[in-house]
């Protein structure tokens, strides 16, 4: 059951997020595909929320395709939950290999103010203060494999890892029913390239962490308490990414920036402004990874947690990205 | 910071799966994956992501570095406690790190509610792998006997072997997880002096008693740390043995034989350094290993007109120069020689070397003359176990255990101090002979002697023997050197 919840969330998501694209930003648009039918897997589990289907085309000029534009859909509840089970993949899989990816979605973060870090946490994230900044477009979920794989097919493209001949690397990790996961193994290089091609960009870190706060300003996507059926970490005990979307998300219409895949950001992994506080793994030639994985536990989830790799090199089976511009 | 915390709880915690297996082949490689390291890694939770089990990152320390060792590109981890991002690391599958653990951990004796003593040796490269084995091997005949004769305290020794692989970071790590998981009340064996100086700091700071066994170097038991005790040789005096023994025959010109090599021009410089502190003078000739003719050479040795002869030749070299100098009217029953150690070879050395009586030669280890019946009773064990004669280093395993285990009983408790007391005060008969360690708390080591002797077994056996009739067996072979340890005087010619 949980790949249908999964379904339906993204249903409302999408619906969620379009909404709010439409009505926040008026003549912003963006194309989420042609509505398509979703295919039942059995009687009876068809009908009105049927998941909305997209094709993700970057290149294509936007065109509104809206399900419906009013009335604003009810807020996502915190109900129906994400089991912590994971189905087994290929009882729904064809369901999922039927549900293209839909994750070509902006939500745009409005310019103002927002606090950034956090004086109760790791003294990487310290201190908390106020940063003002325009607004900004950046992706509703985590760029899935089968948005990666449109990237490559497009353009040939071949990964830091693949050109390493390692054995594990995104094809590696795209098995079958995992179109709508995120894309890992991706360094930093290699998510900016997916962006740029996208005619988008990598969030600085500043920006991924407004976005992923909210507009409450919230340490996790639903409230400042911990909750670990609410997101794709440790205490999930998948060990392992689900598809994009399976989780509430945040006020923003942001899903996944607590867990699943820890994201890149195009900022240096450095002090923020006004710490003097040295972190041993601190270099302006890093990269900032932030969200925390599918692995991590209640303190790397946070919004404000800050993690750095490598940018050349550094591409493991946690690590993702999103887009903005 | 908190994860800086759950890093010092996990050293704490310390180290390795436990697993009941043998020491085995070599771990099976690949399967695993490359990982680089992000800001907030550190290697437990690593091991804890991809292995189930966060104490199995030493498993991942231990491949990585043997992937560093054929490329470079990935990292060299000296300190499981501190990775930096942008290393890559090999993440060995489940099956790579369980084979790993495998060959770490080896558990003797009975379970259940018995006293635990952990024991350090090699069984992996860069270690001294066939050490290792023996002594593992002597380990466990110590252990049947244990607890046959009731055990310890009437409970039954559980023994926990650690492989230390020869590093002294592992005598580290090894020592702290015997401590801290496994809970040991006291430790025993190891093979390298390397390992043996890590190894003491962790049993200091942790105040648990250590009988070392083949680990040589001084400063092991010249820290005077209450709970180090060691029953092998101390390496300074084997260093001077050469020199010493000389000295005592009363020679005041020698010439040095050596070979051409990295080994043998070094070890006739220092033996000449030796000798000149004590009067003595050495002049050195040379030659190539596998040299047949030595006539040149042995003409210019006369005109020299030594008093003894050092032969630092190694192998048939030696036998060579040994017997055409003996033709020549410079051979040992000309003069004093000290023939290179293979003549402890006898069958060998007589074939080559038919005029080589009165020969001198140098073994370190407990030579045939000096058998004990509790020598020979382990030495038959063993042999009968193993099919192979104990080295020294397994006779010292054997007896570090022995030892390790009366002291207790005698103590009483599992209290180190009362252990230690015991232990100063021990009275043991075993492979090695009588071992006593008459320097400690209560006697320290005289200002003459130095600080080494402290809990030091001062009748090792570092000797000379000699061969006293033409053919003679080297086990029938009397030991002529030192005066402690001599079962007969020397024959000078």
């Amino acid at each position: 059951m949980s790949n249908l919840r999964r379904l339906k969330w993204l249903s409302v998501a999408i619906l969620v997020v379009a909404s709010l694209v439409l009505v926040a930003c008026g003549d912003v648009v963006e194309e989420i595909g042609e509505p398509v039918a979703v295919q039942p897997t059995s009687p009876g589990e068809s009908g009105g929320q049927t998941a909305a289907q997209a094709t993700p085309t970057p290149t294509s000029p936007p065109v509104q395709i809206l399900p419906t534009n009013t009335p604003l859909p009810p807020p996502p509840t915190p109900t129906p939950l994400p089991t912590n089970t994971p189905a087994p993949e290929s009882a729904e899989g064809a369901e999922t290999e039927a549900a293209p990816t839909i994750t070509d979605v902006m939500v745009e973060i409005p310019a103002g103010p927002f606090i950034l870090g956090n004086d109760n946490s790791d003294p990487n994230e310290a201190p908390a203060q106020e940063m003002n900044l325009p607004a900004f477009m950046i992706d509703a979920f985590e760029v899935t494999n089968a948005d990666f794989a449109a990237f490559v097919e497009a353009t040939g493209y071949v990964t830091y890892r693949e050109q390493q001949g390692s054995p594990q690397n995104w094809r590696s990790a795209y098995a079958e029913g995992k179109d709508n996961h995120p894309v890992v193994f991706v360094t930093f290089e290699d998510a900016q390239a997916f962006c740029q091609w996208a005619g988008k960009r990598l969030p600085t870190e500043f920006e991924w962490e407004k976005a992923a706060r909210g507009p409450e300003g919230f340490l996790y996507p639903w409230g400042n308490e911990y909750d670990p059926t609410l997101l794709n970490g440790k205490d999930s005990g998948l060990r392992g990414t689900t598809a994009v979307g399976s989780y509430p998300p945040n006020g923003y219409g942001l899903f996944d920036v607590a867990g699943n895949v820890k994201e890149w950001v195009d900022s240096p992994y450095v002090a923020y402004p006004g710490s003097d506080y040295q972190d041993n793994h601190y270099s302006p030639d890093y990269r900032g990874l932030r969200g925390g994985g599918w692995f991590d536990e209640a303190e790397f989830v946070l919004s404000t947690n800050r993690n750095g790799g490598d940018p050349a090199i550094t591409a493991n089976d946690d690590i993702g990205f999103r887009c903005a511009k | 910071m908190k994860k800086k915390l759950l890093n010092l709880f996990l050293i704490a915690a310390m180290l390795l799966v436990a697993v009941p297996v043998v020491a085995a082949a070599p771990p099976p490689q690949g399967g695993g994956q490359d990982y680089v390291v992000v800001a907030d890694d550190w290697l437990s939770k690593l091991a804890d992501k991809f292995l189930g089990d966060v104490l199995a990152y030493p498993a991942i320390t231990y491949y990585t570095n043997q992937k560093n060792a054929e490329d470079p590109s990935y990292a060299k981890i000296t300190n499981s406690d501190l990775i930096e991002v942008g290393w890559k690391i090999y993440i060995p599958s489940p099956e790579e790190a369980q084979a790993y653990f495998d060959a770490q951990v080896a558990k003797v004796g009975a379970t259940g509610d018995t006293i635990k003593i952990g024991a350090l040796a090699p069984f992996s490269a860069p270690g001294a792998v066939v050490g290792g084995t023996q002594m593992k091997a002597a380990f466990e005949i110590a252990v049947d006997e244990i607890n046959a004769a009731g055990g310890v305290l009437g409970k039954p020794v559980e023994l926990i072997i650690v492989d230390t692989e020869g590093l002294p970071e592992r005598g580290t790590a090894a020592m702290e997880r015997l401590i801290n998981q496994d809970k040991v009340v006291a430790v025993v064996g190891e093979y390298h002096s390397a390992v043996g100086l890590t190894a003491k700091e962790v049993a200091h700071a942790n105040h648990i008693p250590v009988v070392f066994a083949e680990t040589w170097n001084d400063k092991i038991t010249a820290s005077k740390y209450p709970e180090v005790f060691r029953v092998a040789p101390l390496s300074s005096e084997v260093a001077a043995l050469d020199a010493n023994f000389i000295q005592s025959l009363g020679a005041k010109k020698v010439v040095i034989m050596t070979e051409n090599t990295g080994y043998g021009i070094p070890a006739a410089e220092s033996t000449t350094e030796r000798l000149a502190e004590r009067g003595i003078e050495a002049v050195t000739f040379s030659a190539d290993i596998g040299t047949q003719d030595f006539s040149g050479i042995i003409e210019r040795i006369k005109a020299e007109n030594p008093d003894l002869i050092l032969v630092l030749l190694t192998g048939e070299t030696s036998y060579n120069f040994q017997q055409q100098a003996a033709e020549a009217g410079i051979g040992p029953q000309d003069l004093p020689m000290i023939c290179n150690q293979v003549a402890d070879n006898s069958e060998a050395f007589w074939s080559n070397v038919p005029d080589g009586n009165l020969c001198f030669y140098r073994k370190i280890g407990l030579a045939p003359a000096l058998y004990t019946p509790e020598t020979q009773a382990f030495v038959d064990k063993f042999f009968a176990k193993t099919g192979e004669t104990p080295q020294s280093y397994a006779m010292e395993a054997y007896d570090s255990l022995k030892i390790m285990a009366q002291a207790i009983n005698e103590a009483g408790s599992t209290d180190a101090d009362a252990i230690i007391a015991a232990l100063e005060n021990i009275s043991y008969d075993g492979a090695l002979g009588h071992i006593t360690f008459p320097y400690g708390i209560n006697n320290p080591p005289p200002e003459d002697m130095g600080d080494k002797w402290w809990h030091q077994f001062p009748d090792f056996a570092a000797t000379f023997i000699q061969y006293q009739e033409p053919g003679q067996n080297s086990a029938d072979a009397p030991v002529v050197f030192p005066e402690n340890l001599k079962t007969a005087d020397p024959i000078l010619p």
